[in-house]
């Protein structure tokens, strides 16, 4: 019969006053910072900033960086913390590095198609990299729905891409193990659509939590020694609370389409994609891909990245496989060399 | 309450009403609930009590209509407004006061309601099931452990039920009873607006399309521009 052992309470009550003590010299602990590396603005388009960082003290690649995230959630995760930033550790490497901030959609934004995206924004974004780093092809790195994006992108503007770069997104949309693809697929996408004609960010955040309830919404807030014995461990978690509270709202047609063709009838890897009335054809892709997927991405599984494979030919594609969940494929210090050696000896 | 404990509590208190950062209050708040919770979790195992509840899904997300009302995530998408959820009957009181053709869909609504407490309920009792399993092969395990086996026996739980095909069913059926509320409200409302000679969700959404129309154009002009621009800048430097 189990039963508990007692005295946690004075342990817990020590480490919440320390937490408590820490919150209460605000000037001394202001909420920390994200995103910090240095960078200008090189671009912007209604709500969209395209980015470009100042480049470190050596020698430069020639061929620059575009990130490219996902519409959920703030690209700036790629920058959290100097630590943990996927960008100063291309900065480091000598690569050009931008990034697209999408920004935050409003009601004036509902009718953005997965169209406006792809072959608008992302397609803007790309002729400013290119004109800026003088440059007839860039080198595009996709996150997640970024990655979706990229692939669709480059296998519509196939002379723009040199190298593409695909982290932790799915393809295939009907894998096993797809929660988010099994609770989609009875629903009428205009149901989740608020009075802005767009999906509250708040409704995304709780819908991911929802994959992993108990751990998402309790165990998270149960470590609570682990944070307050560290000042940086402390700011990590406030940092990734910040990223994970202060998401966007969906535009609603971009996001009624990618639940439609993409979670529902899974047109991508079926190869009955249109976008603009173009059939997007992965097939048709012709520069090097390389697939980075995390084994435990309960989010995107590992066989929906992997299905990638079946798109691109064998000579062109190579995949990566990081122990880690969704986020900590590209935050975690465990796997972060890994990805930033890989990427380097890749990329050239 | 010991003296300690009152300390704690006052400067909770103190900070919840200061004016720190709101990102400060929510995480000290969220710290505070759970603690209360592995702590009502914990003497209940060491009282031998059910512990069924400590897998109630709508608890865990937030949504327990008994005490906190709609959650915000909700309100965000299906604002059902002035709702004040009784103890027994949670939509009654709409059922009074407003339209006939929203009776019909709050209704439907309370029995896909019903049908996902039944889930969710099965979803508790196997999650004790398997908590019970996991502590069965240990004796006086400690706390660390017992949490750990909460844990694994919920997500495990959880795994199994949501893929099922009737969990999946019933949470559809939940967000399209909600939808056909918000559905029927939004005719009520346009109804009123043209009575008032208000605008038209119509002539709302023909002026998003024209801003948004507006705003691709003039982006592609200029990119156009810049790319001539650009090629002009090219030609004169060879030219030189």
């Amino acid at each position: 019969m189990a039963s508990s052992n007692n005295q946690p309470d004075d342990i817990w009550q020590d480490d919440f006053v320390l937490l408590m003590d820490y919150f209460t010299d605000t000037v001394k602990n202001p909420p920390p910072n994200v995103g910090t590396t240095p960078k200008e603005l090189l671009y912007s388009e209604n709500k969209l900033r395209l980015f470009r960082y100042k480049a470190l003290d050596i020698k430069q690649k020639k061929t620059p960086v575009l990130i490219t995230y996902a519409l959920v959630n703030r690209p700036f995760i790629v920058d959290l913390e100097p630590k943990r930033s996927l960008v100063l550790r291309l900065l480091e490497q000598g690569y050009p590095v931008y990034l697209i901030d999408w920004g935050y959609p409003d009601s004036s934004d509902c009718f953005t198609s997965i169209n406006d995206y792809i072959n608008g924004y992302l397609y803007r974004c790309v002729q400013q990299v290119k004109r800026d780093s003088k440059k007839k092809k860039i080198d595009l790195l996709g996150i997640c729905q970024g990655g979706v994006f990229s692939l669709c992108y480059t296998a519509l503007h196939l002379s723009d891409i040199r190298k593409l770069v695909t982290l932790v997104t799915p393809v295939d949309f009907h894998a096993d193990d797809n929660l988010l693809k099994n609770w989609t697929s009875g629903i009428s996408p205009n149901v989740l659509t608020q009075q802005t004609g767009n999906i509250s960010n708040l409704f995304i955040s709780q819908l991911f939590k929802t994959l992993k309830p108990f751990q998402l919404s309790r165990d998270k807030y149960r470590q609570l020694k682990q944070l307050v014995s560290k000042k940086e461990n402390l700011e990590t978690f406030l940092r990734m609370e910040q990223w994970l509270n202060n998401g966007p709202d969906l535009a609603g047609l971009a996001a009624n389409e990618f639940l439609r063709n993409f979670y529902q009838c899974n047109h991508l890897h079926n190869k009955t994609l249109t976008i603009n009335n173009q059939n997007v054809q992965l097939e048709k892709i012709k520069s090097p891909v390389l697939n980075i997927l995390a084994t435990r991405d309960h989010i995107v599984p590992p066989d929906a990245a992997k299905a990638l494979s079946e798109h691109i030919k064998p000579t062109l594609y190579h995949e990566l496989s990081l122990d880690g969940g969704h986020i900590g494929a590209f935050t975690s210090l465990k796997t972060q060399q890994k990805l930033i050696t890989a990427l380097t000896d890749w990329l050239g | 309450m010991n003296a300690k404990e009152q300390n704690i509590f006052k400067q909770f208190n103190a900070l919840i009403g200061s004016n720190i950062p709101e990102e400060y209050k929510s995480i000290l708040q969220n710290f505070q609930q759970q603690n209360t919770f592995y702590q009502q979790l914990l003497q209940n195992i060491d009282s031998g009590s059910d512990l069924s509840k400590f897998w109630e899904l709508p608890d865990a997300l937030g949504f327990n209509i008994d005490t906190q009302g709609q959650p915000e995530w909700l309100k965000a998408i299906f604002d059902i407004n002035h709702l004040q959820p009784s103890s027994n009957d949670p939509f009654s009181h709409i059922i009074e006061e407003i339209p006939l053709q929203i009776k019909d869909t709050v209704q439907s609504l309370q029995e896909k309601m019903a049908a996902m407490a039944s889930l969710h309920n099965e979803l508790s009792q196997l999650a004790m099931h398997k908590f019970q399993t996991l502590n069965d092969e240990g004796n006086n395990l400690p706390n660390e452990q017992l949490c750990a086996h909460w844990l694994k026996a919920g997500e495990e739980a959880f795994a199994e039920i949501s893929q099922r095909e009737d969990y999946v069913r019933t949470q559809s059926e939940v967000i399209e009873a909600l939808g056909q509320i918000k559905n029927t409200q939004s005719t009520f409302v346009e109804q009123l607006s043209n009575t008032w000679g208000l605008p038209s969700q119509q002539s709302i959404q023909d002026l998003q399309k024209g801003l948004h129309q507006l705003r691709i154009e003039f982006a592609e002009y200029k990119e156009e521009t810049s790319a001539v621009i650009d090629e002009l800048k090219t030609t004169i430097r060879k030219l030189r």
